[in-house]
């Protein structure tokens, strides 16, 4: 792929590319060999008006372990590097001078374990201190979407945002457009990519990875479309919020006990 | 302590070539209106520059494009942009916009430039001839009637082309201003202030352009034509002060959210760039050196030449920082709005590296020049016009 | 219109509207069977369930889960530490959270290796930092109530796994 990428930059012209890019060009979707079989599901745009998803993050349940994020990127088949993250957890440190201090060491996936963040506390009070997982908030109205010159990121009828690897040209547009910093530019194929609230696995009724391997319950998923779902309930028990609501995004990854000064 | 940013804004998206695209469409909308400016004005100054105005255009408008492509992470894929463009994106339609542009300015010059390329055609010999003949399609039709109507043509695509211009720039600058999530971008003030300092580059780039190849081609400069061109430069740069000054004015004033990341991305990240060259170079000193040429006496006049000469050079160097500015300093500060940067590097090598900004900056400079060189635009070397009688060339 | 113009106007538009609109004519034509650039330039399922590349929903949800769905089915053969887990407090967590991915083990084929040492299940670590991962007290940030220690003086250098069983873990350390 890389090669004919550079082959390409080297040749430049535009309307000779339809000769000179071999087949390789093609690559298969997140970069993987098939190592199962495919998931049972048949044409899922058959079924996706049954489901609305709908994801909660519980702030005051998270503990920072961060196996979530080395759960998406395993699930996912992610770069290692902590830079290309769908998911990632924050800490906020209130002190008692108003500071908030923030950090997502490895964008959590180690955990919090380091002390040098921790010595930039010494001999301060702590207010308040908490954790707050991220991911993409799968938008109702998602100024990436909108903005995506080529049509290769789309909503589908159950309410995800999803990226198309193999029609995304890379401009980085939907990139600076999100204001939540969910996307990244695939180190590899070069093109867009988020979370997916893992698409394949919550159309086979699975759930995402994160919310599968979360230790204290902090991440819950769920059908809006479906009066027993885990999300649902949190909904109806729990005062909610959503980040940056100002901007219009209608993000629906709903945070219980969400403090202000989380952006 | 460069506080906090996302994990996935560790990397910067957007680098140098997205600097270079807003400041060659730039230099092109503010060309083109140089040449409107005598075409639909009808400011008789400027007819020394009218004709290279549109080669000029024509030069950076061709390359307007290949920033952009060259920056795309799949650049093979560029074309889909034609193809299945997603209406609602403000990127989108630069593709059309920038080919209807390109339409109107090709066939605007090769309108201007027909009498002399009917005439290189008949005259010139060796291995350029087939080029011009080429370029007549056929046609050595240069009647007084024709070229009459032709000029009507040409002011009629000049007014056409204008607002044009403007949609081509001022769209660059929506791009930007549309981007809700960068508080930095995202003011309705953005197109406008694209478009003035685009106006101001371009005129800028006219006269180094202009003066270069006087100097080279040991041909004398227009003073006049100078002063004019000084002047509206002048004007276009009081506007943009005064834009500038108006977007930052609010900033400070209205103190939302982001002003307190914003303001410390001004002081620490781009005092240089922002304070130094973009205001005092750029904007300041510039004008200073254009209203200093114009206390010049008469008979010194190129004495005045040589300041708006310094004042152009500072004005395409200041836009440059103010492009700069935009686009990099949007990525200085975390959309997070808890960390700002300073340490960013860039690339000499590579796809986004700084030896292809340069290349791509250089092309469309032998680009002008070369079109020069096949259709000389300079008063001197127009051809006599052709008597109302039968041609005595054909 | 004079000839001269009327071609030049032909050799400049004529080519636009070519390289614009040669890609929707040809869409669904055997030429295009492929769904993907370069040889589908519009493909052919653009516009099917929206302004977008229909096919590109079905190529999302045919990736092969690697964690598996639902870990009842680890009781099958794992009844001893099913059970233990499933009385403890420790019944919250997935047994996946800890052994990794099984969604190739359940149906008896290998589990792919992690792509880097980094993306190691906590299996594969001590039991000190495998506990420390969650317990460790000295993290500054974790809900209050819940159960940490601070490993260096809880007990200094000796495993975890010696008093707590990690499948149903007591706050005494009754293994």
């Amino acid at each position: 792929m890389k090669l004919s990428r550079r082959k390409f930059l080297t040749l430049g012209g535009g309307a000779l590319i339809l000769v000179l890019i071999p087949k390789g060009i093609e690559t298969s979707l997140a970069g993987t060999a098939p190592e199962t079989a495919p998931s049972p599901i048949g044409d899922w745009t058959k079924e996706w008006e049954k489901h609305y998803w709908g994801f909660a993050v519980d702030t005051t349940k998270c503990i920072g372990c961060g196996r979530c994020v080395v759960a998406c990127k395993v699930e996912n088949r992610l770069p290692p590097e902590p830079e290309f993250t769908r998911t990632w957890v924050e800490r906020y440190v209130i002190l008692e001078d108003g500071e908030v201090l923030v950090d997502s060491p490895e964008a959590g996936m180690h955990g919090f374990k380091d002390e040098v963040a921790n010595a930039r506390l010494r001999g301060r009070e702590i207010r308040r201190s908490f954790f707050v997982p991220k991911l993409c908030n799968q938008c109702d109205d998602p100024p990436c979407v909108q903005v995506c010159p080529v049509a290769a990121t789309h909503r589908t009828a159950d309410g995800v945002v999803l990226v198309d690897r193999k029609r995304c040209i890379g401009c980085r547009y939907c990139i600076q457009a999100c204001p939540y910093g969910a996307r990244y530019l695939d180190p590899e194929e070069r093109v867009a990519d988020k979370c997916t609230w893992c698409y394949h696995r919550i159309a086979q009724g699975m759930k995402p990875a994160c919310v599968e391997v979360c230790p204290v319950g902090a991440r819950i998923f769920g059908d809006f479309k479906d009066p027993e779902s885990p999300v649902r309930q949190v909904l109806r028990k729990f005062s909610v919020g959503v980040l940056k609501p100002d901007l219009g995004t209608k993000p629906k990854v709903y945070y219980i006990g969400l403090q202000s000064g989380v952006r | 302590m460069p506080g906090f940013f996302y994990p996935n804004e560790a990397e910067l998206q957007w680098g140098l070539l997205i600097v270079l695209y807003p400041y060659i469409t730039g230099l092109v909308a503010g060309a083109f209106i140089v040449s409107a400016l005598y075409h639909l004005l009808k400011i008789e100054a400027l007819r020394p520059v009218s004709r290279l105005a549109l080669l000029t255009a024509l030069g950076f408008l061709l390359v307007a494009p290949l920033p952009l492509l060259a920056h795309l992470g799949r650049p093979e894929r560029g074309f889909e942009i034609f193809w299945t463009p997603n209406l609602s994106s403000a990127m989108a339609g630069f593709g059309y916009i920038w080919l209807l542009y390109l339409l109107l300015v090709t066939i605007e010059t090769w309108l201007v430039f027909r009498p002399d390329i009917v005439h290189y055609a008949q005259t010139r010999r060796g291995w350029l001839n087939p080029i011009y003949r080429l370029l007549t399609l056929g046609s050595h039709d240069v009647s007084p009637a024709t070229l009459e109507k032709e000029k009507r043509l040409v002011t009629t695509l000049s007014a056409i082309g204008v607002p044009s211009a403007f949609l081509l720039h001022g769209y660059v600058g929506f791009i930007f201003g549309a981007i809700k999530a960068n508080p930095w971008w995202s003011t309705p003030l953005m197109p406008i202030i694209f478009l003035v300092s685009a106006i101001v580059s371009g005129i800028a780039l006219l006269m180094v352009i202009y003066l270069a190849q006087m100097k080279l081609q040991r041909m004398p400069v227009d003073h006049l034509c100078l002063r004019s061109l000084g002047n509206w430069l002048l004007a276009f740069l009081l506007a943009d002060a005064a834009l500038t000054f108006l977007e930052m004015l609010s900033f400070a004033y209205e103190q939302e959210e982001s002003w307190e990341i914003i303001s410390q991305m001004i002081n620490r990240s781009l005092a240089l760039q922002y304070g130094g060259f973009q205001l005092l170079l750029g904007l300041f000193l510039s004008v200073v050196w254009l209203w200093t040429a114009n206390t010049v006496r008469a008979e010194n006049a190129p004495r005045g030449t040589l300041f708006r000469a310094v004042a152009a050079l500072l004005v395409l160097g200041g836009v440059f920082a103010m492009r700069w500015n935009v686009v990099i300093g949007g990525q200085l500060f975390s959309r997070s709005l808890y960390g700002v940067r300073s340490d960013l590097i860039f690339p000499v090598l590579g796809q986004d590296g700084i030896v292809t900004a340069l290349l791509i900056l250089a092309l469309p400079v032998v680009l002008v020049f070369l079109m020069t060189a096949i259709v000389p635009p300079w008063e001197e070397q127009r051809p006599a016009p052709v008597p109302e009688a039968e041609s005595p060339r054909s | 219109m004079t000839p001269h113009l009327r071609l030049a106007l032909i050799l400049v538009v004529v080519p636009v509207l070519v390289v614009i609109g040669l890609p929707w004519a040809l869409r669904g034509l055997p030429v295009a069977a492929s769904e993907t650039y370069p040889w589908s330039l519009v493909p052919r399922t653009f516009g099917e369930n929206g302004y977008y590349r229909g096919s590109n929903v079905g190529e999302w949800t045919s990736i092969a889960p690697r964690f598996a769905g639902d870990v009842a089915v680890c009781n099958t053969c794992h009844q001893g530490q099913f059970s233990s887990w499933s009385g403890g407090a420790h019944k919250v967590i997935s047994c996946q959270t800890c052994h990794g991915t099984r969604a190739n083990h359940v149906l008896g084929k290998p589990d792919p290796r992690p792509a880097s040492p980094e993306l190691a299940p906590l299996v594969a670590m001590p039991p000190i930092e495998l506990c420390s991962t969650c317990h460790d007290a000295r993290v500054v940030g974790r809900p209050v109530g819940f159960p940490q220690v601070n490993p260096e003086t809880h007990a200094g250098k000796t495993a975890c796994t010696l008093c707590h069983s990690p499948h149903n873990p007591q706050p005494g350390g009754r293994r």
